[in-house]
């Protein structure tokens, strides 16, 4: 989603070509997490998981990356595919549903949070910390954004 | 809000895939359009009306004209 927020153009072919440039990006960046893990990770006192988290997040983002890269390769080697797709991202309803989606999704999240947040108290001090500062970030942005929005607009 | 599109698409005797090219949008919002599952933007109302040669007021009928 962010990625075509930022490479949004008129042009698909345009878009595509930028979209594959990060996807090679992404790539490099998994693959530079992957050889940290291996050199630098195996030496150090972090736990197995960890060791395996950063071992994953690296090896998917290189996954995500190549699949991104021959997915745009793919559309640009059909033009008509590309501007169909192009149609699809920059469709009103379709735009219009994401928006709705991640409102509703949001709040939902939102009461979520709280609900684990309230029950991580007498459990966890850690867990407990790290939601409530997760949560006040979020209330935060959210604050912040809607001004951003209400002088916009 | 209602519309006539459904009626003037078949008129030109064209499918919904060629309307919905015509104006830069996918199959399934001209369907929820016809259907009157969604309202039409400003910018894809006067779309609509440029391409079927008509004003807005004929594509799309608002509720308080129709009570």
């Amino acid at each position: 989603m962010i990625i075509k927020l930022l490479t949004a153009s008129s042009d698909p072919a345009a878009a595509l070509r930028r979209r594959s440039q990060i996807a090679i990006g992404i790539f490099i960046l998994g693959l530079i997490g992957t050889v940290c893990s291996r050199v630098f990770l195996s030496e150090s006192t972090l736990g197995d998981f960890a060791h395996g988290f950063y071992s994953g997040v690296s090896c998917g983002l290189m996954l995500v990356g190549a699949i991104f890269f021959a997915r745009c390769r793919w559309l640009l080697a059909y033009p008509q595919k590309a501007k169909a797709q192009m149609v699809k991202e920059n469709d009103e309803r379709e735009k219009l549903i994401l928006q709705k989606s991640m409102s509703t999704g949001g709040l939902i999240t939102f009461f979520m949070e709280a609900a684990a947040l309230l029950s991580a108290a007498p459990l966890n001090q850690t867990v407990f910390r790290t939601l409530f500062v997760v949560y006040f970030s979020e209330f935060l942005v959210l604050l912040i954004v809607r001004a951003v929005y209400a002088r916009k607009l | 809000m209602r519309n006539h599109i459904a009626v003037l698409r078949k008129e030109r005797h064209i499918t919904q895939e060629e309307l919905a090219d015509a104006v830069g949008v996918t199959r399934q919002t001209i369907i929820s359009l016809e259907n009157g599952r969604y309202n039409a933007s400003l910018l894809l109302a006067h779309k609509l009306a440029v391409y079927f040669e008509k004003p807005i007021e004929a594509v799309f009928l608002f509720e308080e004209e129709l009570s």
